[in-house]
């Protein structure tokens, strides 16, 4: 039997006491009643203003299933604030009279900690950092992390009996090292006489770790993705030790440790400041280790001048993790994105930070719309073209294609010259020689990147064409608005050949045809450039192509060159050939480090491609 | 921590109003160690010591010996924060269990916590003030109101700094190991990179 919260809508009538749950068996309609009512005041130990929809009450191993509830009895997801409730599992591990505990610790998840999607892939992202060669069990720790922030509150402020959950379902004598550490940090946390929760032995390091983690939780309370490394740090070598068995013993507890699955966590790309400074074991820290020895050259007044760096009022340089690290972040945290969707997304949350104004043409002749009537809308036209007052005023009924209408407008004489973007055309070399960018960080496919979401913010078209040749090209369906279909073309790879096929260019651009609307011409690649240009197809130089393309683009060409160890020799030995490029209308970017990427989006932006 | 006591709760309060500017004149350099002197002397004297001070005591010495050194000043900063505490309305209604205070502050416990933790944070830090307080009681033989012996013995065991510090010292240890250890992963990893570019 399964019961969503989303259909299910008996909430005032229940708090009336005249509703009959209908479609529940008899068996579980007087704790789907009761678990119900202490809905809203579990919320409201939060705060009467959150808005969450009702949880899911699952009644079955089939509806568990459905919801992808496995192991524990309780789960929430972000991607839908749902919170998932097994009164199955409830009942048989006789927790009916909890219902406020349980459902405001879930409540918690998605209000107090991991909140969301983004956060949560913070804390995992610092989790992983302190937990080397155990990233995989971070969801695990995260998971723990955030019931000991939420049960702390709720057992102290709220006073909720969240230790006697754990007091009814914790196993005599408990062989988990990790488990009897976690469950003494609870103790120490509210106080509890020894072996309330923690039972089997607990040895001096097991209490100094609980002793850490307890005054952890009380310090990061506010802050808690400062204090996420350390916690990891705490656990490391439980979590090395156990493994299967750690996760074993938490299974039941384990409510959040999907929360994230089939999300889209934005900002991982940078890495946070304090995810690096906070990656240190708890006893390194004399702020929570409460101890700071004695040292003999200790000046006799207190301050050193140092300011923490959140407070100092410098910029510091902002620091990315590579692509490979982020995907792993991204699939720790739930999401279902493909590997190239990743690595479109990555470059997109690179590429952001740098966009620049797009080269437009500037009309001297411009016209203002000027609204003509309704006309009827379909539904193969753009949702945001209908007039919704035209619909509405048709009929009160909307029955899309029938009564939906759009405006049409025609034009009359502005006073403002009309802006209009040139397209561009993205030629990128996927040969042997340049690396997957998925895998290794790529400045060429950044700075491609930035340009084509540049283009398409400003209302271009763009086109990509993947070439490693001899060997494979691909390219998008033409010019496209798509910014998801251009980057993912864009971080695509091939690795045949050994340059992007210069000749590929003649495919698009002829000299006796001219373009529909100027576009620029932008090629990503490397030294094996210079090999393909004095190449011949057809007895065709790819020089000859190279300077027709540019001449009938009549939007700019632009080469972007990663030349790796480029020095005084390569220069003198390729000064001949970049000098060629520049003299064919080409312009030519090397591009190796950031800096240099800033300055070629600086230079791209003040260019007049459009105009001779 | 036979005798059930004073009010935990009031005596941690007592520690977070310490004023700054007590702890600061106990740990000042020149004129420090007289200070102190003169406030445990006319605490103790309070409390019914008729001489709390032999003549030459050694323990002025231990006070006094090399003035700028850390640990002395950090010595005499927590024997000034434990005299501000005692002079709480329950030591004074209590004076012959306050006065049972006095060979503990001179011996070796107060001086080995001392050289832990700065005597600051037994007036700001919560763990530390409540460490204190127990530390503090047990030496007269008190425990706080409304704790049986057990709760009172596993909640000093909990707070212990010395203990603490012991296993503090072998997990720093072991961090230092864990972290050769993710460095050597690292490079391994970059390695690993280094080589899949271009396949």
């Amino acid at each position: 039997m399964y019961l969503s919260g989303r259909t299910f809508k008996p909430l005032t009538l229940f708090r009336s006491s005249v509703f009959s749950v209908t479609g529940v068996s008899l068996e579980y309609r007087p704790i789907v009643e009761k678990w119900t009512a202490a809905w809203p005041a579990a919320i409201a130990h939060w705060s009467s203003y959150v808005q969450l929809h009702e949880p899911i009450w699952c009644m079955s191993i089939a509806a568990e299933e459905r919801e992808s509830l496995t192991g524990s009895f309780a789960m929430i997801r972000l991607v839908d604030h749902a919170v998932v409730i097994s009164l199955r599992q409830i009942v048989e591990l006789g927790l009916q009279d909890f219902a406020e505990e349980i459902l405001a610790h879930e409540i918690g998840h998605h209000v107090y900690c991991p909140a969301d999607l983004n956060d949560n892939a913070r804390m995992l992202a610092r989790m992983r950092r302190g937990l080397p060669g155990c990233e995989a069990y971070a969801p695990m720790v995260g998971n723990l992390y955030a019931d000991l922030l939420i049960n702390d509150r709720l057992e102290r402020s709220k006073a909720l009996r969240m230790s006697h959950v754990y007091q009814r379902l914790n196993q005599p004598n408990q062989k988990s090292r990790l488990w009897r550490m976690y469950m003494r940090t609870y103790e120490i946390l509210w106080s509890l006489k020894r072996g309330i929760l923690a039972s089997g032995e607990i040895d001096s390091r097991i209490e100094v770790d609980a002793v850490l983690a307890s005054r952890l939780i009380r310090s990061y309370a506010k802050d808690w993705l400062e204090g996420a490394g350390r916690y990891a740090c705490l656990l490391l070598p439980y979590v090395s030790e156990e493994q299967e068995a750690a996760r074993e013993a938490m299974k039941l507890w384990g409510d959040a440790i999907q929360c994230g699955k089939g999300g889209e966590p934005d900002g991982v790309a940078e890495i946070d400041e304090g995810e690096l400074d906070g990656s240190i074991h708890p006893a390194e820290d004399p702020e929570l280790s409460g101890l700071d020895p004695v040292d003999l050259d200790e000046q006799s007044t207190p301050g050193t001048g140092k300011v923490d760096s959140r407070f100092s009022g410098r910029k510091s340089i902002k620091s990315f993790r590579d692509p490979v690290e982020y995907a792993e972040i991204l699939k720790a945290s739930g999401s279902t994105l493909s590997e190239r969707e990743v690595a479109a997304k990555y470059y997109r949350e690179r590429a952001i930070p740098f966009l620049i104004p797009f080269p437009e043409r500037i009309m001297s002749v411009a016209s203002d719309p000027l609204p003509e009537g309704l006309d009827a809308w379909d539904p193969s036209s753009e949702l945001e073209r209908i007039d919704w007052l035209g619909t509405l005023l048709a009929s009160p009924e909307v029955i899309p294609g029938v009564t939906t209408k759009e405006r049409m407008y025609g034009n009359s004489p502005g006073s403002d010259p009309m802006r209009d973007p040139i397209d561009l055309y993205l030629g990128v070399d996927c040969s042997g020689s340049m690396s997957d960018p998925a895998y290794t960080f790529s400045y060429p496919i950044l700075a491609g990147a930035v340009i084509a979401l540049s283009a398409l913010r400003a209302g271009a078209r763009v086109k990509v064409v993947l070439s490693g040749e001899p060997g494979r090209t691909v390219a998008t369906d033409g010019f496209l608005r798509d910014s998801k279909l251009v980057l993912m073309a864009l971080v695509n790879y091939l690795g045949t050949g050994y340059s992007f096929g210069i000749h590929r260019l003649a495919e698009t651009f002829s000299e006796s045809q001219n373009v529909a609307k100027p576009t620029h011409v932008l090629l990503l690649s490397d030294y094996d450039m210079f090999t393909m240009l004095d190449e011949d197809s057809n007895g065709v130089s790819g020089w000859s192509v190279a300077k027709m393309a540019a001449s009938a683009c009549e939007g700019g060409a632009t080469y972007v060159l990663q030349l790796p160890g480029f020095d005084q020799d390569h220069r003198s030995r390729f000064q001949s050939h970049l000098d060629r490029m520049r003299q064919d209308g080409w312009h030519v970017h090397l591009i190796n480090s950031m800096e240099e990427l800033v300055g070629f989006t600086r230079s791209f932006s003040r260019q007049r491609y459009h105009e001779r | 921590m036979n005798i059930p006591g004073p009010s935990l709760d009031s005596l941690i309060h007592r520690l977070g109003e310490c004023p700054p500017e007590f702890l600061e004149l106990t740990m000042e350099e020149s004129r420090g160690t007289e200070i102190l002197i003169a406030i445990l002397g006319d605490t103790f004297m309070e409390y019914g010591e008729h001489n709390p001070w032999q003549a030459e005591d050694p323990f002025h010495d231990q006070l006094r010996h090399k003035p700028t050194d850390a640990s002395v000043r950090r010595h005499r900063g927590l024997l000034g924060v434990i005299a501000w505490l005692l002079f709480d309305e329950w030591f004074q209604q209590n004076a012959s269990m306050a006065s049972r205070a006095w060979p503990w502050m001179r011996g070796e416990e107060v001086l080995e916590l001392s050289q832990l933790v700065r005597p600051e944070l037994f007036t700001s830090d919560m763990d530390r003030r409540e460490e204190l307080v127990r530390v503090l009681l047990a030496s007269m033989d008190v425990r706080p109101a409304g704790e049986t012996i057990e709760q009172s013995r596993d909640r000093m065991a909990t707070l212990d700094s010395v203990e603490r510090s012991k296993v503090v010292q072998a997990t720093k240890a072991a961090e230092r190991r864990a972290r050769e250890i993710r460095k050597a992963m690292a490079q391994k990893a970059a390695l690993e990179s280094a080589s899949r570019y271009g396949e």
